[in-house]
């Protein structure tokens, strides 16, 4: 299954929020929707959420305009809260039958779903009375119980300790192997790396980047080593540059180089690591995002 | 029609859940109980009174005609035989009276001044006690007794004169006022407190919703028509299940204790309400309460947080209050037909109160019971109808009070 987005554009007022926004997320796979606090991110969801109507443009499932009753959709978003005052079967069975589903179902899911993460003991119990690590997985039940086609996390892993996340993160590769299309936002740059397959950058409402992130971060030069060494002092001597602790960056004047460089540094000096500098989805988030807004 | 259907059961089932709701419900049966039993409870210790010679709660009444005004004996037997419920002592002197008076030892004092004129002596007068006004009747009897006996008429001829007088019947041509006062001062404060309390409950339970966040998950899911429709509905059944469970357990407790409340018109007339007045009741409530209900849901969206629902409802509330306010007072001067209640009658926002109480208490040409009720439900619809898309657009504004104001601008553009 593919979910298209294809020249969605918002206004709200005289403020245009989304210009044009084209991508698409295939099932399977995880998507990293990325953007600065204000870039359109939260529109762009809510378009796909249908909580109100883009001006222009098409939502496409499978190239045909996506028809809500037939697609389950699950959001989790980035302002967490359910009810502070109810019981969480409560509201898990009021949310789950929302989306459609009949009691049974719905029980049967939010009992599989507390159990698997390790939730059943709060059953009954109000929503309040939990930590803010545990409300979030709660919440998180709100968006994957009624076994939607579509998932939106919005900032998943925030609040979380890194047990949970771990927990988060098994949860969510299971729903990709499932065959969900699974739609991530986030600002931790190291949990889109580890999920996204595809990354699309939101700024101030336009896209200005989209595509596998393995292709991105080839496209650019692979001119710059990184050296460890225990005699890091000398090859700083003879190639130049500041050594950082026992590492070196050489930049390179072109690709053509890197062959001959790499089998000197080899011969002569005792090298503890060569590699070739890849950019982090961070330094590639700061390049295009990064423009003061 | 499903989602509605949801939201309603789980909005219902809060309120029925709910602690305050099912205390404050059983706290005004309870009231209703105690008010009913009074006659029945206080008739039960009365029968228990001891008859025999000087029972404990009889009063005692304190002559002194230091004026000899009267001749000896005759002030005496004329107050026993007229206060039968009371002792009647003669203290001797003035102050002797006052002292017993002051001390509590008595409960009043009648100090003959002269044959026109006597000082009633009391320790605290209270606002509903009549026992002066019957001790002027009592002496004013008596004096005319002597006057017409010093005439020369006989006792015969003088108790014959005393005792005539003249029988009075109303005929009500229209409507009995003082039939009806009761019952429609009940269902002005019940519409009044209803849309108060529930209506408030309506704004609370949306703007929760939004200062929880919960909404960012409600509206990806529920569509917003079924959302308010399903809230305001469930709040009504609420609110009318409430006003069934009192008013249905103060109709039984009533008649359990009938027997015991002969003779209290009043009472009586709250629960001989005819049952075309009962159906114009039942529609003007519904109405007037959905339609309140649909604006505090409108408020309730337009809002970030629970705290700032009551500077945005006032405005609505001011409407309301003067509404209710020409209508208690158009009711308490018996005039319901006035130009101002007339007026209100028509204008939706009052007219369950105003024109229920011009039916009631008033003579109004059916044409306009119709009219009024005709713009009264194409108002309900339409706030209805307005609030929905207030509350669309409303739930995804936050941060400083969106108001009503900015809440429509964004409709527009929206």
């Amino acid at each position: 299954m593919e979910l298209e987005l294809r020249g969605i554009s918002k206004s709200f007022g005289e403020k245009k929020v989304l210009d044009d926004v084209s991508f698409v997320a295939s099932s399977g796979r995880a998507f990293g929707l990325l953007g600065r606090n204000g870039a359109g991110k939260t529109t762009t969801i809510r378009i796909v959420m249908d909580v109100f109507p883009a001006d222009s443009g098409e939502v496409l499932i499978d190239g045909s305009p996506i028809d809500y009753s037939k697609i389950g959709t699950g959001y989790l978003p980035e302002e967490r809260g359910l009810y502070p005052k109810k019981p969480i079967d409560e509201q898990l069975l009021y949310f789950a039958r929302l989306k459609g589903m009949n009691r049974t179902d719905a029980t049967r899911a939010i009992d599989y779903w507390l159990d698997r993460l390790d939730m059943a003991a709060f059953k009954q119990k109000k929503l309040q009375t939990l930590s803010k690590g545990n409300q979030q997985k709660i919440q998180l039940i709100t968006a994957v119980a009624h076994d939607p086609d579509l998932i939106v996390l919005d900032e998943p892993f925030s609040g979380l300790d890194p047990v949970n996340a771990g927990l988060l993160k098994s949860v969510v590769e299971e729903e990709i192997e499932k065959g969900k299309i699974v739609l991530f936002s986030s600002h931790q740059m190291n949990y889109i790396e580890e999920f996204c397959d595809h990354i699309a950058i939101l700024n101030r409402g336009s896209l200005v980047l989209e595509g596998s992130l393995r292709e991105i971060k080839r496209s650019y030069p692979r001119t710059t080593l990184t050296v460890t060494s225990p005699e890091i002092g000398r090859i700083a001597a003879a190639f130049g540059g500041e050594p950082t602790g026992d590492a070196l960056t050489l930049k390179l004047r072109d690709e053509a180089e890197k062959r001959s460089v790499m089998q000197k540094l080899a011969a002569d000096y005792e090298i503890d690591g060569v590699s070739v500098f890849e950019p982090s989805l961070a330094d590639i988030f700061v390049e295009y995002a990064g423009d003061a807004c | 029609m499903k989602q509605f259907k949801q939201v309603y059961i789980f909005e219902l089932r809060n309120y029925l859940k709910s602690k305050v709701f099912i205390g404050l419900t059983l706290a005004i049966i309870l009231i209703m109980a105690a008010v009913m039993f009074f006659p029945r409870v206080s008739a039960l210790f009365k029968s228990e009174e001891p008859d025999e010679d000087a029972p404990a709660d009889v009063g005692i009444l304190l002559l002194c005609d230091e004026a000899k005004a009267y001749p000896e004996g005759l002030l005496e037997s004329t107050f026993s035989s007229a206060f039968p419920g009371y002792i009647v002592r003669l203290p001797g002197s003035e102050k002797t009276l006052r002292d017993e008076i002051d001390a509590g030892a008595a409960d009043y004092g009648v100090i003959v001044k002269g044959e026109d004129s006597f000082e009633f002596v009391v320790k605290t007068r209270s606002l509903i006690d009549q026992t002066g006004a019957a001790v002027q009747g009592v002496l004013t009897a008596a004096r005319q007794r002597l006057l017409m006996q010093k005439a020369g008429l006989s006792p015969a001829e003088t108790a014959e004169i005393l005792s005539s007088g003249v029988m009075m019947e109303t005929v009500t041509l229209g409507q009995d006022q003082t039939q009806r006062i009761a019952y429609t001062y009940i269902m002005v404060y019940a519409l009044y407190m209803a849309i108060l309390i529930y209506g408030q409950m309506v704004a609370n339970s949306i703007a929760g919703e939004k200062g929880s966040r919960a909404m960012e998950l409600l509206i990806t899911r529920v569509k917003p028509n079924a959302m308010i429709f399903g809230k305001v509905f469930a709040t009504c059944t609420a609110a009318l299940g409430q006003l069934v469970a009192v008013f249905g357990s103060a109709i039984v407790l009533f008649r359990v204790n009938a027997s015991y409340w002969n003779g209290a018109e009043i009472i009586g007339s709250i629960f001989n309400i005819p049952g075309s007045l009962l159906a114009y009741m039942a529609v003007f409530f519904l109405l007037g309460f959905i339609m309140y209900a649909f604006l505090f849901g409108a408020v309730g969206s337009s809002v970030s947080k629970p705290e700032e629902i009551n500077a945005a409802i006032t405005p609505v509330m001011l409407i309301f209050v003067a509404g209710l306010m020409v209508v208690i007072f158009s009711m308490s001067f018996g005039n319901v037909d006035n130009a101002a209640i007339t007026v209100m009658s028509f204008v939706p926002f009052t007219s369950p109160m105003a024109m229920f109480t011009r039916i009631a208490m008033g003579s109004v040409p059916f044409w306009q019971i119709a009219v009024c009720l005709a713009i009264l439900a194409v108002t309900t619809v339409g706030v209805g109808v307005l609030s929905a898309k207030i509350y669309r657009t409303g739930v995804l504004l936050y941060g400083n009070k969106p108001g009503l104001v900015s809440v429509i601008k964004a409709m527009k553009k929206a």
